[in-house]
């Protein structure tokens, strides 16, 4: 998570300026400048890796490097041409250039995100990730349910807090229980 | 009419909620007791992939736990790469955790000392030595090599030329082989070794033309050599195996044995007592009828051994195999 | 004919009442841990291999052979439902089949997958019966230059066919490789882009990546953009069951995927992926040729080919298993194990020694494959009800299991955390029109293309052509070269087409 998760935070003001109503033009064009930056940053992150990397003698007729350098290089081209014809095209086919792998092909991306929904969700998962050791699956499991489903719909917290601690229940039975998968005990398994 | 159903609805919930949070507490504090008795519950972390030399000792562990009730349940989880050292950093990760146990052996200490590895023997608790196996050097029933001494002849001459296939770097598999050339009076870093991370892919690498030479452990072999698919030129002992009619390689006059023992590790940071129920479990495991048939079965010679003597043969070996590694250039 | 005999003494060995309690009791218990996401058919039988060791081996290879098919046929449940595979191999079955749950056609997205496992289980386990031994020998015509071309083909048909935008194509199947490099090298043992933290060493596994990016991705997305989520609680309605246009679109699909996926489940090393990409691919460029295309938004054929596919390739997995003794996937690792206990050791002695319980087996894997069918239509839609859940805890929920399912697999909280920055990485790649797929091809086959390329070089002491020095590999890479020459073919025409009017694009699903 020390990668990546820095990564997001970086991430978050980058994408405010999409749905920030500040003239199409550079809000566009920064938009389209997004894919291409990650790439690059991917790429380095191959390139300086393979460059940086302690290679053992005894390690083959290619070594271990080859393929993070080869494969870094071709993405840092990738980004290098896709930030070009992000700049030529401007602002015009920005966002049509068409999903796939099946998903949502047809629609375009929503002008406006939800911001309030998704730092909720994100401060739900940062919060069960540091307390699923110290307090338990039961306790920890109990508040990602209900804080997801509270950032989606907030109308009705305490049903929500029932179901959460049901499905967190069951799952320490089915899993601990059934499947003998041992769950962090916490809190618990020291006072009980 | 609609407000009552949901209230009813959240009363379900909420008795729903309770009864199983209630029930999971229930269960947190049942797994917690168990938990303290170890023996409920064992992973053993296989540190290649399935179906080779470290992976049968380990089903064939888990068989002889389960079978005699010595353990209810034994998961085994195969993790190769990197010379065993991927599994060896998972392992010493479980710190304190008396429900892990990792296959062991000569590869790994090879392993550790190729690579280069951060995670050393030092971050997980060696257990015990269990029994020892033997590299066999093989070529396809077709091949034009008949003997160790014809597959000595063109490998001094042109080593790049014969590709070899084995385990991982490192492993006993490798080790053999860049040895043998070394005494052949080749330079081994001309070694043509293609790295497999099991017995049974090594296998496949011999069959499908790919290598025209296979080092692995012999018992991946035996059914092979036994229809006559694969020719057993050599195995690595010391002396001829009973049972095996297979000459040794220093019967050809090469200064060159090794043996591939195996042995079980457990994860650091153990109290003594959680050690020695360990330890315990293990000499359990050993005096069980199913492993004694498994080592017959296997020709794996038994070698048991722990605590202090395992402590020092495991100082002694790893110091054997960095000399072996730095005479041969690799390290 | 003599093979028939034996077969059918295996089915009298086989079916005995309680032997068929045992099966059915593996199928209920298979996909009952199927279905937890992040658990597909491997963990099943992991988990639930210490309860085969009660029975006598007839038995418990019977019951074996149920709680496999059980659970993969879970993994397809919790994919279609949920975008959450259990296991590598449904991955594709996501794509078409999810989309297929948002229009409310649920029911019919499991229904083509509990069939199309069924066509492709029930075909290849007949081929393994009778071609075992004879099939040995293709297997062992793939070597690492081999394999290389088929990680290439598939690399290739994912940038051409996969996805719309080859440049996004490319740029996601390169994040995948580079996810895929993390962590100790399997050759070398060099370390590599761990950026010194140790809980990387072990690498980023790929339930961590696939949960991460469908399922986690997934609900960030609809959290991040509450007007796409509408569609989940619209639900089937109408029959449950295949109708009769379903059928005829599928039949087909069914075919070429079991086609497809034969071959691949006897060479070794191959897994089940590569064809379950390929059919998609296949079927996607199919319906696009017909012109009344709906992938992208729920097409069956999506769902049919890859499932038949899947379940071909696992099924003839069985024949390097007992023909060399060699386990090709987790589950085959488990059932080597499994043999190796009843003190028989798979390989080219296997049907000589213990022909019985090998004929026997074949026999309970037909019996399994069967079962399946029986037991899980019928429940089809009443599996769909489960998208009829209130839609926040229906994503709640996915998020729970998604956590608990990484978790077990390991017992590590820093996998956990690394699923969400997945699921952000998955967030953003859905913000900005980045497709998934390529990343998991990428993640899946990135260490075959590199290992087998390494292996290639190395026996060939950097000779290139030993790329390109047999038969097969040539006939793949020829393959390559008209899958890469239609795709450019129909992109020049698409953009004559275009110039004079740019609406079209919307049309090209």
């Amino acid at each position: 998570m020390t990668t990546a998760e820095p990564l997001r935070r970086e991430q978050a003001p980058g994408e405010r300026a999409p749905s920030d109503p500040t003239g199409p033009g550079p809000r566009r064009i920064r938009s389209a400048l997004a894919v291409p930056a990650v790439t690059a940053v991917v790429a380095l992150l191959l390139l300086s890796g393979g460059a940086l990397m302690r290679v053992p003698k005894a390690s083959g007729f290619l070594g271990p490097q080859f393929f993070p350098l080869t494969v870094g290089a071709l993405l840092m081209l990738t980004a290098l041409v896709s930030a070009t014809w992000a700049l030529r095209r401007g602002s015009a086919r920005i966002g049509r250039g068409g999903a796939g792998g099946g998903r949502d092909t047809a629609e375009t991306p929503s002008p406006r995100g939800d911001w309030r929904t998704l730092t909720t969700m994100a401060a739900t998962l940062l919060a069960h990730l540091a307390l699923l050791q110290p307090l338990g699956w039961l306790l920890s499991g109990t508040l990602l349910f209900w804080g997801i489903s509270y950032a989606l719909d907030r109308r009705r917290p305490l049903f929500d807090l029932c179901v959460a601690a049901a499905l967190a229940g069951v799952v320490q039975l089915v899993f601990s229980g059934l499947l003998e998968v041992a769950l962090p005990a916490g809190l618990l398994g020291k006072v009980l | 009419m609609k407000r009552s159903t949901l209230n009813r609805r959240e009363m379900l919930a909420g008795v729903a909620g309770v009864a199983a949070l209630g029930g999971g507490v229930l269960e947190v504090r049942n797994s917690e007791t168990t938990r303290e008795h170890a023996g409920s519950r064992i992973e053993m972390v296989v540190p290649a992939a399935a179906g080779g030399g470290f992976d049968s000792v380990a089903r064939q562990a888990q068989h002889a736990l389960g079978e005699n009730g010595l353990v209810r349940t034994v998961e085994v989880v195969n993790l190769p790469g990197g010379g065993g050292t991927v599994g060896l950093s998972h392992m010493s990760r479980q710190h304190g955790r008396s429900d892990v146990l990792m296959i062991m052996g000569t590869s790994i200490l090879g392993g550790i000392r190729i690579t280069g590895s951060p995670t050393t023997l030092a971050d997980i608790t060696p257990l015990a030595k269990l029994a020892e196996d033997y590299v066999v050097v093989a070529v396809r029933a077709d091949s034009p090599v008949r003997s160790f001494d014809q597959l000595a002849d063109r490998w001094r001459s042109d080593p790049r030329r014969i590709t070899v296939a084995g385990g991982a770097v490192g492993t006993a598999d490798h080790l053999t082989a860049a040895l043998a050339l070394q005494r052949l009076g080749a330079d081994p870093a001309d070694l043509n070794y293609i790295v497999y991370s099991g017995d049974g892919e090594v296998l496949t690498a011999l069959l499908s033309h790919t290598a025209d030479v296979a080092v692995s452990s012999l018992n991946g072999f035996a059914a092979q050599i036994e229809v006559g698919e694969v020719r057993a030129l050599a195995v690595s002992s010391a002396h001829r195996l009973p049972g095996v009619d297979v000459p040794t390689i220093r019967e050809s006059g090469l200064d060159l044995d090794l043996a591939n023992w195996r042995g079980l590790a457990a994860a650091p940071g153990l109290t003594d007592g959680q050690r020695r129920t360990l330890e315990d479990l293990v000499r359990d495991l050993v005096e069980t009828p199913e492993w004694g048939h498994s080592l017959r079965r296997f020709g794996w010679k038994d070698t048991f051994s722990t605590g202090a003597e395992f402590a020092d043969f495991l100082a002694e070996e790893d110091r054997r195999l960095a000399g072996i590694i730095k005479g041969l250039g690799l390290s | 004919m003599d093979s028939l005999s034996l077969l059918l003494s295996g089915f009298a060995d086989a079916l005995t009442p309680a032997n068929l309690m045992w099966c059915l009791a593996g199928v209920v218990l298979g996909t009952a841990v199927g279905v937890l996401p992040g658990l597909g058919s491997s963990m099943a039988v992991a988990l639930l291999l210490p309860l085969t060791f009660l029975l006598e081996p007839t038995a418990a290879f019977i019951m074996f052979a149920g709680i496999y098919y059980g659970g993969q046929f879970g993994g397809a449940t919790t994919s279609i439902l949920l975008n959450t595979p259990g296991q590598s191999s449904s991955i594709v079955t996501a794509f078409e089949g999810h989309a297929m749950a948002r229009s409310g056609r649920a029911s019919q997205a499991l229904a083509a997958a509990v069939v199309g496992s069924f066509v492709g289980g029930i075909v290849a386990t007949t081929v393994v019966a009778f071609f075992a031994q004879r099939m040995v020998a293709f297997a062992l015509g793939f070597g690492p230059a081999e394999y290389f071309a088929l990680a290439m083909l598939a690399f290739v048909s994912t940038a051409a066919v996969v996805t719309a935008s080859p440049l996004r194509g490319i740029v996601a199947l390169g994040i995948g490789i580079a996810i895929s490099v993390v962590g100790i090298d399997d050759q070398s043992g060099a370390v590599r882009m761990t950026l010194g933290v140790s809980h990387l060493l072990d690498g980023i596994g790929i339930v961590v990546v696939t949960v991460g990016l469908l399922a986690v991705g997934e609900v960030l997305y609809q959290g991040f953009r509450p007007d796409g989520g509408a569609p989940v609680q619209a639900i089937a309605t109408g029959t449950p069951w295949l109708s009769r246009g379903d059928l005829r679109r599928s039949w087909l699909p069914w075919m070429r995927g079991t086609a497809l996926g034969l071959p691949f489940g006897v060479i070794p090393a191959g897994g089940a992926e590569i064809p379950t990409f390929l059919s998609y691919g296949v079927e996607k460029a199919l319906a696009r040729r017909r012109g009344n295309s709906e992938f992208g938004r729920g097409a069956i054929e999506g769902v049919a080919g890859p499932e038949a596919a899947n379940n071909a390739t696992t099924a003839t997995a069985m024949i390097p298993l007992l023909g060399l003794g060699l386990p090709t996937s987790a589950t085959a690792a488990v059932m080597l194990a499994a043999f190796q206990q009843y003190g028989m050791q798979p390989g080219p002695l296997l049907f000589e020694n213990e022909g019985d319980l090998v004929w026997a087996l074949l026999a309970s894997m037909f019996l399994g494959t069967v079962l399946l069918l029986l037991i899980n239509l019928p429940f089809a839609p009443l599996w769909a009800r489960l998208l009829r859940l209130p839609r926040r805890h229906l994503y709640a929920g996915l998020l729970v299991f998604a956590t608990v399912g990484v978790y077990s697999t390991k017992g590590s909280i820093f996998d956990v955390g690394l699923l969400y920055a997945v699921g952000a990485l998955g967030l953003f790649m859905r913000r900005y029109d980045v497709p998934v797929a390529p990343v998991l091809i990428g993640v899946i086959l990135g260490p075959l293309a590199e290992g087998e390329l390494r292996r290639a070089m190395a026996a060939g002491q950097g000779d290139l052509t030993v790329l390109v020095d047999s038969g097969i590999a040539v006939g793949i890479y020829a393959i390559l070269a008209v899958v890469a020459a239609a795709f450019a073919v129909k992109r020049i025409r698409e953009r004559a087409e275009r110039s004079p009017s740019r609406k079209a694009e919307v049309g090209s699903g």
